[in-house]
């Protein structure tokens, strides 16, 4: 056994323990990383057994059906919002709602935390949800990500049907590209906080509410395409007053 | 009626002028939104999601009545008396004062930023149909393909094409009647939103494209798109211009420096719209433009880096 494989192991009995530090994390996930390397399916394997183990032990449930494939990729498709850590603790306890799009740096702890969210999800035992539901979960996101071009899954703060584009998004897995699976090349966009001014999830839906509606009535003067600018409009947002 | 007996005259002599096929039917499809009465079943699919309405579409005199009520999903209606015929921009853009022809330069231009071609036939809503596909000459705007009524030339069908090929919003007619009754049929009153001097302020506002001295402008816009509009909301004080290349329309809004602060930087994407909010420094202030249309996420991103205060260049020049 090379030294290599030893550290690794040592790490990886380290998180198992949840006694990993930084080091010790992004080092299973780089190897994790290359998907096909005898290493990674040795670790994995480790992972799942240590976790039986564990299981058994506890007495808990045990599933021999392994879900972190179906859970890896319900995570790759999920948004992702762009947030400030305080931000989201914030707005947990109700005081800020709309706190997207703040400038914070995707890299260094945060990556390295939701690194250990997702290392955490694979050696899952009581998964409630069955495995059927999990892969039509992931498979209507894909259908969306299929439509357009650039769209993803919900997100809560706009209008029904309306979605973030990919590129305001961060990516908050780690650097090293644990996120493989996404389907199209997309530039990543610095969001620039340009203000200190706190918005108002209300204020937000409002404008754009407002410009869409402005837009559609645009387009129906200047299209040639008959009534379709009017079936765009969301009935929600449409009626006027 | 005079207006419109001259008008469907002087379209008709127009197309026997032409032998480009596609020409025909655009010019055909432009004139039978314009002059026909109709009413029908549509549905329209955006991302997986189906949506379907109830169409009334009415031209009175020089006005055009437009409903659409929404049959699935919450409650909704839109109304509109705003299609006044003076309304339409794209006449001007087309190059034409009657507003009902597009003559043979507009059609170099729309040939400009789209090939267009007949490819084949289909069936729709029960009616044969003729369908064009527009693919854009360029990756800064969408294609289209589009089915035109053979019987009465209006548009059952229209497909936005993605730059990868992919459709990626439908709007189709599944039933419609053309005419018959809805020629006499009284507009219906109380879902009226447009008051008499909106509509009059319409028709002031097309007689000149530029009504005051533009505050913004926009540096870039893709080969092809021409502003049809521009007008600064006096309540709001927010600015606003539209642009056309004959199909897609994108709209440009730019919020005074008061408005701005409670208006976050961010994009959003439904389908095939996507709109893009960001902020600009002039002068110590932040202002918030906005690009909405259905174009590409990139096009609206380059026009949204483009958009200067006309009076800050003034300066500078």
């Amino acid at each position: 056994m090379s030294e290599h494989e030893n550290r690794l192991n040592e790490s990886l009995s380290a998180l198992m323990d949840s006694e990993a530090n930084d080091i010790e994390i992004r080092r299973i996930l780089k190897e994790l990383d290359a998907n096909d390397s005898a290493l990674a399916v040795e670790i994995r394997g480790k992972w799942r057994r240590y976790h039986l183990a564990s299981a058994v032990i506890s007495k808990d449930n045990v599933s021999t059906v392994d879900y972190s494939i179906a859970v890896s990729d319900a995570i790759d498709s999920e948004v992702t919002h762009k947030m400030n850590p305080l931000t989201k603790i914030f707005s947990r306890s109700g005081i800020l709602a709309v706190g997207a799009s703040l400038g914070i740096s995707s890299a260094g702890p945060f990556a390295v935390a939701a690194s250990v969210a997702l290392v955490a999800v694979l050696g899952v035992q009581n998964v409630s949800n069955p495995l059927g539901g999990a892969d039509q979960a992931s498979q209507f996101a894909q259908s969306d990500k299929m439509m357009g071009e650039n769209s993803t899954g919900p997100a809560n703060q706009f209008p029904a049907g309306w979605q973030l584009p990919v590129e305001t998004q961060a990516r908050t897995v780690s650097a090293s590209g644990f996120n493989g699976a996404r389907q199209y090349p997309q530039p990543i966009v610095e969001v620039k906080q340009v203000t200190k001014a706190q918005y108002s999830e209300q204020e937000v839906r409002l404008y754009l509410a407002d410009i869409l509606a402005k837009h559609s009535s645009h387009a129906a003067l200047n299209s040639n395409q008959s009534m379709l600018p009017f079936a765009r409009i969301e009935s929600g947002d449409a009626v006027l007053e | 009626m005079a207006v419109i007996m001259t008008a469907i005259f002087a379209c008709g002599a127009s197309v026997s002028q032409q032998t480009d096929p596609a020409y025909g039917l655009m010019v055909e499809m432009i004139n039978a939104s314009q002059r026909l009465n109709y009413e029908g079943l549509v549905t329209y699919e955006k991302m997986g999601n189906l949506k379907s309405a109830k169409v009334l579409h009415l031209v009175r005199d020089a006005e055009i009545f437009e409903q659409i009520v929404s049959l699935n999903g919450p409650e909704g209606e839109f109304s509109s008396f705003s299609g006044t015929k003076e309304c339409h921009k794209t006449a001007a853009f087309l190059g034409e004062t009657s507003g009902l022809n597009i003559n043979n330069s507009s059609y170099v231009q729309l040939k400009r930023s789209y090939s267009i071609e007949a490819a084949g036939t289909q069936r729709i809503a029960g009616r044969e149909t003729t369908l064009l596909m527009l693919r854009p000459n360029d990756a800064w705007r969408y294609g289209y393909v589009v089915a035109i009524d053979k019987q009465s030339g209006l548009m059952l069908q229209s497909v936005l094409i993605s730059l990868a090929g992919k459709p990626m919003e439908r709007f189709q007619f599944i039933e419609i009647s053309v005419g018959g009754d809805l020629d006499s049929m009284e507009v219906p009153s109380g879902s009226i939103n447009l008051e008499a001097d909106e509509r009059a302020d319409c028709k002031k506002n097309n007689s000149l494209l530029q009504q005051d001295v533009p505050e913004w402008q926009v540096d870039w816009m893709p080969t092809g798109f021409v502003m049809t509009d521009s007008r600064l909301d006096e309540n709001g004080g927010q600015y606003s211009m539209v642009f056309t290349d004959g199909l897609a329309v994108l709209s440009v809004f730019v919020e005074s420096s008061e408005a701005s602060i409670k208006i976050p930087s961010f994009a959003a994407t439904s389908g095939a719209t996507v709109a893009l909010v960001s902020k600009v420094l002039i002068e110590g202030s932040f202002f918030t433009v906005s690009v909405v249309g259905e174009i590409p996420s990139d096009t609206a991103r380059r026009i949204i880096e483009s958009v200067t205060w006309a009076s800050d260049t003034a300066k500078n020049s």
